[in-house]
Parts: structure tokens; sequence; C-alpha cells
């Protein structure tokens, strides 16, 4: 099976509030409801009433995607986690500092993935002589 | 920036919370200045703000990727967190007004300046500093010189001036290209950060140097006093 994020194919959307699901969750294999695409990640939260669900990667970026697009199997690991305060959202995000999008593209999409232009978000973008998480 | 202001919790809730987060490494560009370089674990050196306008700026967008405020230079987690609230503020109204963004950007950022302590004679005379008006719409050709106020309007401390300049740079920036699209101000990021090349020195850097290798203008970040680097 091909391993490759099943999110490079949905629409990627931000962390905001929902319900939380605890902070021990395991690591484990996320299929995509073609069967094709696989992801080793982490459940983090469910939020508009369970359509969408947010997934910690390994590399410790968040990406939140439509419940329909993974399989009845994760859909069905998804359904049986018990539910936690939304705020321990927030606390899971700060652990891991901030969450930086990969590409200016990528960002445009998260920025306008709200439900109405209302809930845009604006892009910050950090433009440095150097790369982040090396010389700078 | 990446050691000090970025590592406050606040500063961390608030871009994860409000805004889309992303970096672009300038290094290659001709625009960008030259520094030493650092590694994420070495220890953050003194810095004024502003300093390093050419190696760093924060540019604030909408999703469609329209420029409506840069906040160059570094910027401690206090002042970052200014900004970002300035932006938010900003965006909000663009949303609520998209035909008029163009001229709240003007707007906001002139009232942000005269709430700082700016005249409106300095303000004005900044403004006319810059190239003629109609340079973007004619295509960009050249650079143009962003020019900045007289000696006579900035403080006499050295860094104290760089600080007011890069201010000085940013408002120009807002009041000539509201709005500016972001593949456009990538072809001339000069469009923002001025025709200078600095180069930001600091004596805690663990690596060579990073950027261009013949700075005709110097920025020394050490010893600036109060605020620190990265």
């Amino acid at each position: 099976m091909r391993r490759q994020t099943v999110m490079t194919l949905l629409l990627l959307l931000p962390v905001t509030a929902g319900h939380s699901r605890a902070a021990d969750q395991p690591f484990r294999e996320w299929l995509d409801n073609t069967g094709t695409y696989a992801v080793r990640a982490q459940l983090i939260a469910e939020k508009s009433n369970g359509q969408q669900v947010t997934l910690a990667l390994e590399s410790g970026k968040q990406v939140t995607l439509p419940l329909r697009r993974l399989s009845r199997g994760d859909r069905d690991y998804v359904a049986a986690q018990e539910l936690a305060p939304a705020e321990a959202v927030a606390e899971s995000q700060l652990v891991r500092g901030i969450q930086w999008q990969d590409d200016l593209d990528e960002a445009g999409r998260v920025a306008a993935a709200g439900p109405s232009p209302t809930d845009d978000r604006p892009i910050m973008c950090f433009r440095a002589l150097g790369d982040l998480s090396g010389f700078m | 920036m990446r050691t000090v202001s970025f590592s406050s919790p606040d500063v961390q809730k608030k871009m994860n919370q409000d805004f889309v987060c992303v970096a672009v490494n300038t290094e290659g560009d001709p625009s960008a200045g030259s520094s030493q370089a650092h590694a994420p674990a070495d220890r953050a050196g003194q810095c004024a703000p502003g300093i390093g306008n050419q190696n760093v700026q924060m540019i604030f967008m909408t999703p469609d990727r329209r420029i409506f405020h840069t906040a160059s230079g570094f910027h401690d987690a206090k002042a970052l967190e200014r900004e970002m609230e300035f932006a938010e503020d900003l965006f909000e109204k663009i949303q609520k007004s998209p035909r008029l963004a163009e001229r709240v950007v003007r707007e906001d950022h002139h009232d942000q300046m005269i709430k700082a302590g700016y005249s409106p004679q300095t303000l004005q005379r900044a403004s006319q500093l810059v190239s003629p008006f109609g340079r973007l719409q004619a295509g960009i050709t050249g650079f143009p010189r962003t020019s900045q106020p007289s000696r006579s309007d900035m403080p006499i401390n050295i860094f104290a001036r760089k600080t007011e300049q890069t201010r000085m740079l940013d408002y120009q920036f807002s009041q000539k290209y509201p709005m500016l699209a972001w593949d456009q101000f990538e072809e001339n990021p000069r469009l923002l950060v001025g025709e200078a090349v600095t180069a930001f020195a600091s004596g805690n850097a663990s690596g060579g140097r990073i950027g261009g290798d013949s700075p005709r203008n110097v920025s020394a970040s050490q010893g600036s006093g109060g605020q620190r680097s990265r």
C-alpha cells in the first residue's frame, strides 16, 4: 500500500473549536475511503458536529479533514473514542508550538477553508533569511 | 525572533488561533541581507526593534494573498502581539468592506502612526518621499527609491533611528501598495525592504554566514539594548 498522506488530497482546515480526544491518543495508521492512501497520525479532535476530524502527523503538523474521507474502520474508531473538553485542543497545540503550513498555497487553502468568507483567517507569513528548523 | 518571540506561549496561542502561519526562506533573494547563521539552540543575542528589516518581515495577507500589513525587522513578543492585533482588526474591516480595502488599509495605517505620535506633516512628507504612485500600475520597471524621512525627524540614537526608519518603510509600503498581490511583491521585495543590504551581526552564532556576501550597509545588532534577536 502506498504510504502517502491522505491529507494532501483533502481540504485542510484549521483547528478551531470542538471536542478534543484524550491527549494520550496513540499514533496509528489511517486509511482513506478509497483504500489508496495511508498515513500514520494521532487523533486530536473532532469538530463540526463530528463531520470533521483533526489528526496530528508524526512531524507535529496538524490537519483537519472531513470524516467521510476516512475508511469505514477509521470512522468507527473515531466514533468509539471518549470525548474530552475542547480546551485540550489549545493545550495540545501549545505543546507543539506554532502550526506552520508547508507553503503559501497550503496556507491560502487553510485560510479560506471556513464555512463562510466571514470565517476566513488572515495569513501571517514569516519571511526570513534561513530555515525555521535549521540555521537562520 | 524564532528563539525569543515565537517561543512566547501568548504569541504561539495567537498565531495558532487567529492566523494561518507559514514561513518563507529568502535565502538567495538579492533583496535579503546577510547574517551570522544561528542554530535553533543558540543563545539569543541582543537586538533592537526593527533591526534586520532586510532579513525578516512579518507579512499579513488575505487568504487570496493580498498584503494588507507588514511588520519588518525584529519584534519582541509584546511588539509582535501588537502587530497581530492590528492585523486582525484590519483584516476584519477588509472582510466587511472588500471594495474599500485599499482605502481602509491606508487609513488604518495612517491612524496607527498618528496614535504612535507621528505628526500628519511627517507622515505626509514620508509619503511624498517614495516614488510616484503610478509605478506599480506601470509595471514596476525598476526598484523604487524608498527614501527615508529627513534626519531631523529621526532620533539621535542610531538603533532608535533604525527602528523608526523600519517603521516608516512599513508605513510607506502600506500607503503606496495597499493590498498588493504577493506574487507581485515577490517579484520585487525591495518595494518593502528598500535598496540597502544589511549584515546582521551577533556574537552567539554557531554557524557561518547566511545570505549575501557583500553588504553595502551594516546594521549591527549586538549591544543594541534590551531586545534580543531571532
